[in-house]
């Protein structure tokens, strides 16, 4: 082979849609390629296949015989479900850093991606939409009898409105930082909620209306477009945009091995923005785990991984009978440390923290600390769970529990804590 | 008290490098006494920051004696060398959620400094390298440069026996090397020593008490400017730069 057969690279294939679609699939490509790694033929075969059995079953059964007394009050939450599917997501031009070096320069390329990725964006909001309004279309249809018409406009209203906000959202994230940002994107997503929810329950006797008013809608988003595309210096915003958007569609798989780790977004923290510490600083152990722990308050994939934890063991003591619940109680503290014991070897190898050397001792006490610090109140709210359970089961007396079933909760995380702190202590000794 | 005749730090290198077929490193010593600043010169790719890799540690292969107070370090032993340095590094090593003052608090952790010297240690430091008002941001989101006095004033707040520092005078402003140079002072009257790498060979010059010339993996030469000047065969007006230009172009004139 010559060398010029060697080298494909032809520069006239590329422009800013060709380079938008290639980096969108290679996107794709490599987040697919993560949850491959998980998702072999034995969890596809004995988890994945039998979940989407039970799932399926369940949503037949439901569809075909719902509950009697369904009123059309239903339809808020449905559409409260679909309000919140329009609210995640955010705009993505792919960008990347050595766009810095002239493609972010030339108006024709940063007008491409970003008319790109308004379609990009548009066209993803449709098809979620579709795959939403069709799963709840046998409610939408027989339950509810709303028309045809009204359900097909619903899925481009959907979309549209997801597309708007989409622009709003950016332009906010561009606009204000911190706190601000926060309230501000708070208040208009419980607005955007609001009005979405009303126009698509009280709609369907206006339903060309909303179809035109969806138009408009995809339009004035396309306007906002515009006025996003003449700013300047929006490329660190895209480019922080893009690796949140890797982080959030790997970190579940991949949180353990993440080599690009969400950064700041401000010079000063959000939390504890004085440095001031958590824990009162007797010794060296003290701030050790003060440390830690706010790096992981600070952290939101840490801290969402927390709430996740708090969420299903809540589910479990709220599902399962009295006495099983007991023993999920007993039991989910030994787990939620151990996964607190993971975060924090993995601290402990940040290449910051291990710059210095630590006494065996003082990671000892440190690890103590700051486990039984983050556990202690997500323990407590699954004791005063079994309280109630306890209470509502007996009645009487027995709504003692809810206070007494908390302190003994602290003792039993205590008491858990120390055993599973000696081990890892002594295994770290051996290693 | 450390006999000051006696190096604080000694290290005699076999062979290192990343892997056992081609050692970046060969038949390599060098020692430093307290109150002493080694300079580690060499052009680039010489293997000055390989070799110091390996002296904390990091290289996969690292065939090398190291003594510590006249004693000879065991791998995995129980010494208090570990605790009695400092690496300053030429990149800067920082963790994404902790402020610049979090990151002193968890550098004075692990040595057990006293919350009130930790406090005018601390404070002195960052007035000094002229951070006090950066104090509860973010070092992530700092420039290069501040990065870089952020790992410094880590380095100071520490206090150690012996500094290795690798190429501190990258990304610092005139004010800050200023600074940087006045710190060591400090530090050398205190009787800490020092190990530092360095292209800027002005400022080493006017820093180091002796010199090692790596080049090729090897030191080409090493002792004080007069012994430099001499190995090189420069006068006795010679700068550091003439003798570093000579002795690595006769190197290349050997090669060639």
């Amino acid at each position: 082979m010559t060398e010029q057969g060697n080298d494909n690279f032809n520069p006239g294939r590329y422009g800013p849609a060709s380079l938008f679609a290639e980096r969108a699939a290679a996107f794709w490509i490599a987040v697919w390629k993560c949850w491959r790694t998980v998702l072999d033929w034995t969890v596809l075969l004995y988890i994945v296949l039998p979940g989407a059995f039970i799932a399926v079953g369940m949503y037949r059964d439901f569809m075909r015989d719902p509950p009697s007394g369904l009123t059309t009050a239903m339809l808020i939450p449905i559409f409260g479900v679909m309000a919140l599917l329009q609210l995640a997501g955010k705009f993505r031009t792919f960008a990347e850093r050595g766009d810095a070096l002239f493609l972010h320069r030339l108006p024709k390329w940063k007008q491409g991606f970003g008319w790109m990725g308004f379609a990009y964006g548009l066209a993803c909001r449709l098809l979620t939409s579709a795959v939403a309004v069709a799963v709840a279309s046998p409610l939408l249809l027989q339950t509810f009898n709303i028309s045809e018409t009204y359900t097909a406009i619903l899925i481009v209203f959907f979309a549209a409105c997801g597309s708007l906000w989409t622009m709003v959202e950016d332009r906010v994230s561009l606009r204000w930082k911190g706190w601000r940002r926060i309230v501000i994107q708070l208040l208009l997503r419980i607005a955007f909620a609001f009005v979405f929810v009303r126009i698509a329950y009280f709609g369907e006797e206006y339903a060309l209306l909303i179809g035109s008013a969806s138009v408009a809608i995809v339009v004035l988003a396309a306007a906002l477009l515009r006025l996003r595309i003449r700013k300047n210096g929006t490329l660190l915003h895209e480019i922080a945009v893009e690796n949140n958007a890797y982080v959030s569609s790997v970190s579940l798989i991949l949180r353990d091995t993440l080599e690009k780790k969400p950064v700041p977004g401000r010079r000063r923290p959000m939390w504890f923005a004085q440095s001031q510490p958590l824990f009162r600083h007797r010794n060296g152990a003290d701030k050790l785990a003060d440390s830690w722990v706010k790096s992981v308050l600070r952290r939101s994939d840490l801290w969402k991984h927390m709430l996740y934890f708090l969420g299903a063991g809540t589910a479990a003591i709220a599902l399962t009978p009295l006495a099983l619940a007991v023993i999920v109680w007993l039991v989910l503290p030994a787990l939620l440390l151990l996964s607190l014991q993971r975060q924090w070897e993995q601290w402990l190898a940040e290449p910051y923290v291990a710059l210095f050397t630590w006494q065996e001792d003082l990671l000892e006490q440190a690890s103590r600390k700051g486990k039984l610090a983050i556990a202690a109140p997500i323990v407590a709210a699954w004791a005063l769970l079994v309280g109630v359970k306890f209470g509502m089961h007996f009645g009487g007396e027995v709504w003692a529990a809810v206070v007494l079933i908390p302190v003994a909760s602290y003792f039993w995380l205590r008491k858990v804590n120390d055993m599973l702190s000696s081990f890892s202590a002594m295994r770290r000794k051996k290693e | 008290m450390t006999d000051n005749a006696q190096p604080l730090y000694r290290a005699e290198v076999d062979e290192a490098g990343y892997d056992h077929d081609g050692p970046i490193i060969r038949n390599i010593g060098l020692s430093v006494r307290s109150g002493e600043r080694v300079g580690l010169i060499g052009p680039n790719g010489a293997g000055k920051s390989t070799l110091m890799k390996g002296l904390l540690g990091q290289l996969p292969h690292w065939k090398a004696r190291i003594y510590w107070r006249g004693e000879e370090e065991k791998q995995g032993g129980n010494s208090d060398m570990s605790s009695s340095i400092a690496y300053i590094p030429e990149q800067p090593i920082l963790y994404e959620r902790m402020t610049l003052w979090e990151h002193l608090v968890l550098a004075a952790a692990s040595i057990g400094l006293p919350e009130e010297q930790f406090r005018e240690r601390a404070d002195k430091l960052l007035k000094r390298f002229r951070l006090y008002g950066n104090r509860h941001e973010y070092p992530i989101k700092f420039s290069k440069g501040m990065q870089q006095k952020t790992m410094l004033i880590v380095g100071f707040l520490l206090q150690p026996d012996l500094y290795l520092v690798d190429e501190p005078f990258i990304g610092l402003d005139p004010g800050a090397v200023l600074e940087l140079l006045d710190a060591l002072e400090e530090e050398r009257s205190r009787g800490a020593a020092v190990l530092l790498t360095t292209h800027v060979l002005d400022s080493a010059e006017r820093l180091c008490d002796r010199f090692v010339l790596v080049h090729d993996g090897g030191a080409a030469a090493a002792g004080t400017l007069e012994e430099i000047r001499s190995a090189a065969g420069c006068g006795p007006d010679a700068r550091l730069f003439d003798c570093f230009h000579r002795l690595t172009a006769q190197g290349a004139e050997v090669r060639e």
